[in-house]
């Protein structure tokens, strides 16, 4: 049974430009643990969700009217501050599991790729790799808001 | 013989809830962890109409951004305890999934229901209020907060929380209704003297009154009280934006043009 679809942004070759070292965790603290979360560190993306809002939208060159619902991309962000490792999550309006554009999710991701002032997450005086992710609510092709 | 194997199941039974349900035995590990999930089956599995085991489970979904699972077992807990759930679900949709539209349903009829309680320190007509605020729809907004702060104002001044004056400011503000925002504003910074978002939105309606150097003032201090560890005192904050919470970005985009 498909949950949800899985994309492992290092088989998605187009999106290799934005980051040009390949994505590597680099945690010395909790290696064997990695369940590090934003909220935990106070590393919430330094922009407001309405400034978010505005600024992907200003990216979209495709918005099919027809994508209603959450988008949610869950990455990593490690100790040099680049992201990887993502996830992709979608529901409907319903919030039932459903499957939108892959072309749409695409930009989504290319935009998450293209933020570079993610906050480093500090254990003590460690630099430590954490859990992060953006919701992007929906409404006919348009960006309406982001979690967080 | 048979009465004897009864009695032996139920202490079985009683044993059994006394460890996975009354002591919370799920609590023992990090609740992103597997062993969250499976220990609430567990109790679950005893338990099956218990609504805040469902809670239990749904949580960590909603704060990793996994809402098909999240919703799922949160309207468990709605089915099988509305009176106690359906109001933290619309808190969930309004906060969490910043789904206004949906979270104003079943924040209205919670509040049918339960109208003077609250979820999450605020009242119903508070996360009602600000969900119309951020659909747009400035008048109903201006009604719930206005019910939320004047229900309040019934016991003391005292007792309207500084959040609710910030977001029936806000609204004035986009309003256009300068003096009222003010107003609002003011009775927030007495009640809590860092809250930059307060002063970040006060110094917007002093520019719109051209009292500039104020403003600028204000946005300064707005500023330091970010960067010195201060934001919006609620909570669900570290989890989640709330409606038009600023960072020291829209304060420096302010502070460029003066």
């Amino acid at each position: 049974m498909l949950k949800y679809t899985l994309f492992f942004l290092t088989i998605i070759p187009v999106l290799s430009f934005a980051q040009k070292e390949p994505f590597k965790l680099c945690d010395s603290v909790y290696v064997n643990k990695r369940q590090s979360q934003y909220y935990s560190y106070d590393t919430k993306y330094p922009l407001s969700s309405e400034k978010l809002t505005e600024e992907v939208n200003q990216t979209l060159t495709f918005q099919p009217k027809q994508i209603n619902g959450f988008v949610t991309i869950r990455f990593m962000v490690n100790c040099k501050g680049q992201t990887g490792n993502f996830e992709i999550y979608q529901i409907d309006n319903n919030y039932q599991n459903t499957k939108f554009d892959e072309k749409y999710i695409e930009q989504l991701l290319i935009f998450i790729k293209t933020l570079d002032n993610w906050k480093i997450a500090f254990y003590k005086e460690y630099k430590i790799d954490y859990f992060t992710y953006f919701t992007f609510k929906i409404e006919h092709g348009k960006v309406t808001e982001i979690v967080p | 013989m048979m009465f004897s194997s009864f009695a032996q199941n139920d202490s079985i039974l009683k044993a059994k809830k006394e460890k996975y349900i009354t002591k919370k035995h799920w609590h023992k590990f990090s609740y992103n962890s597997s062993e969250w999930q499976m220990y609430l089956d567990s109790a679950l599995a005893i338990e099956p109409k218990y609504a805040y085991l469902w809670q239990q489970k749904s949580m960590p979904n909603f704060k990793s951004g996994k809402y098909y699972d999240g919703m799922k077992f949160l309207n468990k807990a709605v089915e099988y305890d509305t009176l106690a759930w359906l109001g933290y679900r619309g808190f969930m949709k309004c906060v969490f999934m910043k789904d206004y539209a949906n979270a104003i349903i079943d924040l209205k009829a919670i509040y049918k229901k339960r109208p003077i309680d609250q979820t999450m320190d605020h009242s119903f007509p508070f996360w009602i209020g600000i969900s119309y605020l951020k659909l747009g729809k400035l008048d109903s907004a201006d009604y719930y907060l206005s019910l939320s702060v004047n229900n309040a104002l019934l016991k003391s001044k005292e007792a309207v929380h500084y959040v609710d004056w910030f977001y029936w400011g806000l609204t004035k503000y986009k309003q256009k209704k300068y003096k009222d925002a003010l107003s609002c504003f003011e009775n927030a910074m007495a009640q809590n003297s860092h809250f930059p978002d307060v002063e970040y939105y006060k110094a917007m309606v002093l520019l719109q009154l051209n009292q500039n150097e104020e403003a600028k003032a204000l946005l300064v201090q707005a500023k330091a009280n970010i960067v010195n560890g201060y934001r919006m005192n609620e909570d669900n904050e570290s989890y989640a934006n709330y409606p038009y919470q600023i960072t020291t970005f829209e304060i420096d985009e302010v502070l460029e043009k003066l």
